[in-house]
């Protein structure tokens, strides 16, 4: 987000990014709370739990999804560690583009994910259970996407980076946003898959 | 806390930067203020056509009818009156009143009032307009589909809002319009929250903010919690419609496990009542604060208004049971709900006190927004003591889904948010469009307003305390309701003559934006915040220098001023003897 006034008090800027992105984080929070909180009445309205006649699927492609996220978000860290060292550009944009290559891979695991469940019958239309799966997933991914934007803005800024605040600001928010995605997944992961 | 200085950036010079892509806080302020006017008539011409088909039943609509329903002969068809009373309060709450309050005046008021010369994040600004106008466009457009717009009422209940009940995709484009609305809101929240705590003038603490903006930040800040929640609801009811999900589809239309309709009324209330008071607390900030700026007094215990308002805010998270006594919650959960929403009556009460004690023994001043104010004290008065009724378990049982909660919520969320609105726009008008609207007229506007809306609230109450009926077409072909038709006659009469009297509003604000010659003075109503110690109407960097400021918002009457004026700006050290 652009500020008004962008060269002065770089300090103040810093702290308003920051206030800015807790509420917005806070905000996502509740999207997704809502959700689960509609998983839990779901979940303790079933006489089983999964519902009836149909089958969990094998934890190996959710764990696959799990290890790119969790994998990106490392590799996020190591970016943001190499912006604020300043170290080696080459370097900051190898991990960079590290994590834009793992969270591409996450689409695609989640891909494999939903072939799972149809090759399992679990269609979107088959049932509660089958229609959490793919919400969850669904809403989860919508914002992968716009963490995915974010990236692709950062690798597009970062080779000419002068390290100013407003770059930096996006670092560090971008990356807390991320970050929140990858926590989101892993309750999901333990939630509809594990539990 | 952190204060930031903003640049003073270039002025806009074309068309396009100065009047629709603007950053400019005040000129998107007024871009909302007349997509909020413009649905305003939407919704109230809604309005009169469902008061319409209530008070004479069976009766062509006058003059447009024979053009709108042709194959009924101009009588309203029950299919389109279902979709009425949704889009009237669809339009009314999230595109008029929202739009107005929340989107015009905050994002005017906001940096004005704190010494700022632009919101924090501009471009997040723009954007928030231009979502909630494409949203407008979206909603507006799903009135011409196949099988016609939404029609499951303004909270959207599955399974009337599922396929089930509402085939076609006026129900889908609501739900997406909605959404997009939502994405505004919350961007504009969060722009507000920012705002408010990154950019007060020096000197300015939260406590000498004038309440106005206190109203604005709780506001904002229930937007940034509760709209989410709202979203979620909406995506499940989305992709229950297009993609076949099962989350809100219950019994034989759920071919295998179940979904929970009653989960959505959970969810859509956990946002709704916060909701009813993301829409008043602007209403009620500013109220407080011309109260004391016409009764050229102090506000009493503005201290503690800005705390009970706080309280409200955060009790108003707890409450949201009291919508749903009827969905066979347990008693055990009925009575909580109702011991807190009771709770709220106290820091409600202290408020109001405040308010009184701010105009006792003031010299008040009768100007427009002074009365619209006062319009406001006595309707919020009236529609929160009904709200008792409805917030006990044993008479809400009765009154439940009557029209005595139709009249109980226009008159806190429609009758005090209207006129709040009007007060607003009567006061800010010289820092907005740099004239005044006429006063002889304004005045004419709120006594024929006034008496129309307690006409049609009122007698909502009284018809609804008999047993009618809310969203039923026809509800007179029950004998036992028969006798109400001449209540429901006066009703609408009142609803015509304070929907005419909108005209006189108009008119006078069209003539005042653009045709008035007189240009008003920095300040004409001698108060003191900041926004008035600038030119009016304001210009595009709003102040030269950053003011400081040295005192709260409401020093008026001080028996020490020397200065000739008997109020002091926020930017003069207090007098003291
Ligand atoms: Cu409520």
């Amino acid at each position: 987000m652009a500020f008004a006034g962008q060269d002065i008090h770089p300090e103040k800027q810093r702290v308003a990014a920051q206030i800015a992105m807790t509420i917005l984080l806070v905000s996502f929070t509740m999207l997704f709370a809502a959700l689960f909180l509609g998983y839990v009445v779901y979940r303790v309205q079933a006489e089983s739990w999964p519902p009836m006649g149909m089958p969990r699927i094998s934890l190996f492609y959710p764990m696959l999804s799990t290890l790119c996220i969790v994998a990106s978000s490392f590799t996020y860290w190591r970016f943001e560690v190499a912006f604020t060292n300043r170290s080696d550009r080459k370097v900051m944009l190898g991990w960079l583009w590290f994590t834009l290559g793992l969270g591409v891979a996450f689409f695609g695991s989640q891909w494999l994910v939903w072939q799972a469940l149809w090759s399992e019958g679990l269609y979107v239309s088959a049932g509660v259970f089958p229609s959490l799966l793919h919400a969850f997933t669904w809403i989860h991914l919508a914002h992968m996407g716009l963490g995915l934007c974010m990236l692709f803005i950062l690798a597009w800024l970062m080779p000419r980076t002068q390290y100013s605040v407003s770059d930096e600001n996006k670092v560090v928010n971008y990356g807390k946003f991320w970050h929140f995605l990858d926590i989101v997944w892993i309750a999901m992961f333990v939630v509809l898959f594990v539990l | 806390m952190a204060f930031l200085e903003q640049h003073i950036h270039d002025e806009p010079k074309t068309f396009l930067s100065k009047y629709v892509f603007t950053f400019d806080h005040k000129v998107i302020g007024k871009q909302f203020l007349w997509f909020g006017i413009f649905f305003l008539g939407v919704g109230g011409i809604m309005a009169l056509m469902i008061r319409w088909a209530l008070a004479f039943p069976g009766q062509a609509f006058p003059v447009v009818g024979q053009f709108m329903f042709p194959d009924t002969g101009g009588v309203i068809p029950p299919d389109v009156y279902a979709m009425l009373f949704t889009m009237h309060g669809t339009i009314m709450i999230f595109y008029a009143i929202t739009p107005i309050l929340i989107g015009a005046f905050g994002n005017f008021c906001i940096p004005l009032m704190i010494g700022a010369r632009d919101m924090i994040f501009p471009t997040a600004n723009m954007l928030s307009f231009w979502f909630a106008f494409v949203s407008g466009v979206i909603l507006l457009a799903s009135l011409f589909v196949p099988l016609g717009a939404a029609a499951a009422a303004w909270t959207a209940y599955p399974t009337l809002s599922t396929l089930v009940g509402s085939p076609g995709s006026g129900q889908t484009l609501w739900i997406i319009s909605l959404f997009i609305l939502g994405i505004s809101s919350t961007m504009g929240a969060v722009n507000y929250i920012t705002t408010i705590i990154t950019l007060r003038a020096p000197g300015m603490g939260y406590f000498d903010m004038p309440l106005t903006i206190w109203g604005l930040w709780l506001t904002a800040i229930l937007n940034a919690i509760f709209v989410p929640v709202l979203g979620a609801g909406l995506l499940l009811l989305l992709f229950d419609r297009v993609f076949g999900t099962h989350f809100f589809l219950a019994g034989a239309a759920a071919t295998s496990g179940s979904g929970d309709p009653v989960l959505f009324q959970h969810v859509f209330w956990i946002f709704g009542h916060p909701e009813v008071y993301i829409l008043i607390l602007p209403a009620w900030g500013m109220v407080s604060d011309m109260l004391s700026f016409f009764a050229r007094k102090p506000a009493f215990g503005a201290k503690a208004t800005a705390l009970s308002m706080t309280s409200i805010t955060v009790l108003s998270t707890l409450v949201y049971g009291h919508h749903m006594y009827t969905t066979q919650m347990s008693p055990l959960l009925t009575q909580t709900f109702m011991t807190l929403t009771m709770t709220i009556s106290i820091p409600s009460a202290i408020f109001f006190a405040n308010w009184l004690g701010t105009i006792w023994k003031g010299s008040i001043r009768f100007d427009s927004p002074m009365l619209f104010s006062l319009g406001v004290v006595f309707v919020f008065g009236l529609g929160g003591l009904t709200g008792l009724y409805l917030g006990t378990v044993t008479t809400d049982l009765y009154l439940h889904d009557t029209y005595f909660v139709v009249g109980h919520f226009h008159y806190t969320m429609a009758a005090s948010v209207l006129l709040g609105c009007f007060a607003a726009t009567y006061f800010w008008m010289p820092k907005m469009f740099g004239t005044l609207m006429n006063e002889f007229w304004a005045k004419v506007h709120f006594w024929i307003t006034m008496f129309g809306l307690n006409g049609v609230f009122m007698g909502m109450m009284l018809v609804g305390y008999g047993g009618m009926h809310r969203r039923i077409y026809n509800p007179f072909v029950y004998e036992y309701l028969e006798r109400l038709i001449p209540i429901n006659t006066f009703i609408t009469w009142s609803a015509i003559i304070m929907g005419l009297a909108q005209i006189i509003f108009v008119i006078n604000f069209v003539h005042a934006v653009f045709f008035k010659k007189e240009k008003a003075s920095a300040n004409p109503w001698n108060v003191g915040t900041l926004e008035w110690t600038i030119d009016s109407p304001a210009p595009y960097y709003n102040f030269k220098e950053i003011p400081v400021v040295k005192c709260g918002p409401h020093e008026l009457g001080n028996p020490n001023l020397t200065s000739g004026r008997d109020f002091q700006y926020q930017t003069e050290e207090l007098v003291k003897a």
